[in-house]
């Protein structure tokens, strides 16, 4: 059994962002409509945050992609009143939609903050309404999402592979920011496969990960040089 | 006295309005909008000698929809040319009239769809067709004696109907392998 987990460089990220773009196109995230973003409710489920290290005038611009580090501890699994969302066994957080009563306890539990609430119904401009990604559901109103890994991905990786009668190729799933990032920053693969490239980068000199003394274990791992 | 009086009364309508809400309160009590042509798969599955469900749902093997064959499929067997003066013309049922009728337009047979399973629900013909070898009686038990077109739906299996089979069969039972 597989253990999904990604990589990213810090020291090749530039900022720009397409991994977050690709990953509102891939994930049908609604266009917030006026106002919602001036209540901060606005979200994305791989957002590039943006700050500066160090004191005038010796200042560094950092950008840290932050989807969802599905920690191998997640704490928001706990807190979770109605079990709708678990650690599945190749290490993804899953979030069942239908089964989520919207109290928010995750979003709290999360150190991350990387899960967000659905304060309105999703709606989409005109023409774009009419392209959503059919392998994803629309979230309604009122429950929580986040980051998936784009898991419908591995859904239709691994029902072609059975198709075919053979076993997951490396490199057939990828979540669609690892795939549409053009600094070639982001790696996903099996983490317990010590051939996989992200293992073998996890275990980098550079290597670290977001609040490593919390104990949840995340399952993205940074590169950057310190 | 009184009191007791009051409370059979009520009782009485809570039970009638329950009644009369029942069709209401059951989904696959809702009745649709009549297909195109009344197909009867029980006359084809009769008629003709070894049709499988595969020959006109061509790609439950294939793909993760089955989906409903397209009017060219139907041509294999009727004639698209044929006319009333044509001897052997199948009797020429309305029915028939009706098939042919869509041979002379440009556009398919805008059959609709009746079995769904719920948007965030993925499931895949192919995996259990093709791979688990699972016969389609055993998931549409009604279809192969239908004489009319499924008219009441929409027809959900329900996760419990899907569990207990993965059970059985040692599939996955993984919130995140159906649910996305
Ligand atoms: C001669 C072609 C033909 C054969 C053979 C056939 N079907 Fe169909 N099937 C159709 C057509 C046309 C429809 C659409 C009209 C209807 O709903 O009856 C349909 C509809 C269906 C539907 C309902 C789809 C929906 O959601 O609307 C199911 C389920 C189905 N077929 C299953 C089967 C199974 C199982 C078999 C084998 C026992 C089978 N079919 C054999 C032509 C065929
Ligand atoms: C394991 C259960 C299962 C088996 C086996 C199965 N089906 Fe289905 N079928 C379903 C479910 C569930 C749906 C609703 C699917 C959806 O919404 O995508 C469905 C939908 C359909 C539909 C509706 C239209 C469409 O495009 O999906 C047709 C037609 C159909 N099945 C035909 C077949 C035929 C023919 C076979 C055998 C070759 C078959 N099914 C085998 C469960 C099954
Ligand atoms: C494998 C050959 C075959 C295919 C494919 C086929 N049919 Fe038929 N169909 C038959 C036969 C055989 C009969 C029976 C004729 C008879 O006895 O009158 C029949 C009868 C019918 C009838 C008359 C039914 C009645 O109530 O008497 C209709 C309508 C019909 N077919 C529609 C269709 C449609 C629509 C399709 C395409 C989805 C289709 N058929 C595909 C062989 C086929
Ligand atoms: C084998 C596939 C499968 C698995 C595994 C699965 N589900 Fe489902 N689930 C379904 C289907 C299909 C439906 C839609 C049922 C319907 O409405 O017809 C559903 C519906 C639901 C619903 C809506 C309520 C209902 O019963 O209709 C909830 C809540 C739910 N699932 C939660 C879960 C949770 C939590 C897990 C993991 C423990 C899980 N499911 C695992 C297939 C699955
Ligand atoms: C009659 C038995 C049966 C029923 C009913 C059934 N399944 Fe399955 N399903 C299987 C088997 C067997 C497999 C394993 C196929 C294989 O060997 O890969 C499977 C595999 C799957 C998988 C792939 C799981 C994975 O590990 O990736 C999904 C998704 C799935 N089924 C969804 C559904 C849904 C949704 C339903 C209900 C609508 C359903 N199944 C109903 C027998 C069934």
């Amino acid at each position: 059994m597989a253990r999904w987990g990604m990589v990213i460089d810090l020291d090749l990220c530039t900022g720009c962002q397409a991994c977050s773009v690709a990953c509102k196109a891939e994930n049908n995230l609604a266009v917030p409509q006026d106002g919602v973003a001036d209540n901060g409710r606005h979200f994305s489920w791989l957002e590039v945050i943006s700050f500066v290290e160090g004191e005038y005038p010796r200042v560094k611009m950092r950008m840290l992609p932050l989807p969802c580090m599905h920690c191998d501890r997640p704490p928001c699994v706990k807190v979770c009143p109605v079990g709708a969302t678990y650690l599945s066994e190749e290490g993804i957080v899953g979030q069942i939609y239908n089964r989520c009563i919207g109290c928010r306890y995750c979003t709290t539990a999360c150190p991350y903050t990387v899960r967000y609430f659905n304060w309105h119904a999703p709606v989409w401009p005109e023409p774009m309404s009419k392209s959503l990604n059919p392998d994803v559901s629309v979230r309604p109103k009122g429950v929580v999402e986040k980051c998936t890994f784009c898991h419908h991905r591995l859904m239709k990786a691994r029902d072609q592979a059975r198709f075919e009668a053979r076993s997951l190729r490396p490199g057939e799933y990828v979540p669609a920011c690892v795939e549409a990032c053009p600094a070639k920053a982001m790696w996903f693969g099996d983490l317990d496969d010590p051939a996989s490239e992200v293992s073998q980068l996890a275990s980098s000199r550079r290597a670290f990960r977001l609040m490593e003394d919390l104990g949840t274990e995340p399952k993205v791992i940074y590169l950057q040089e310190r | 006295m009184a009191l007791k009086k009051k409370y059979a009364l009520l009782s009485g309508l809570i039970i009638v309005t329950a009644v009369l809400l029942l069709p209401a309160m059951i989904p696959n009590l809702g009745s649709l909008p009549p297909q195109p042509i009344a197909f009867n798969h029980r006359l084809h599955m009769e008629r003709v000698q070894g049709i499988g469900c595969r020959d006109c749902h061509q790609l439950a093997h294939l793909q993760t929809y089955a989906g409903i064959p397209s009017k060219f499929v139907c041509f294999d067997c009727h004639n698209p040319d044929a006319n009333e003066s044509d001897a052997n013309a199948d009797a020429f049922k309305p029915e028939f009239g009706t098939l042919m009728a869509f041979a002379k337009t440009g556009e398919d047979i805008p059959w609709h769809r009746v079995t769904f399973t719920p948007e965030d629900v993925f499931f895949s013909h192919r995996r259990h067709v093709a791979v688990a070898k699972i016969d389609c009686r055993k998931c549409h038990p009604e279809i192969p004696d239908r004489t009319s077109p499924l008219d009441r739906g929409p027809i959900m299996m329900g996760m419990n109907t899907c569990i207990k089979c993965h059970e059985e069969a040692k599939a996955s039972v993984d919130c995140v392998a159906c649910h996305r």
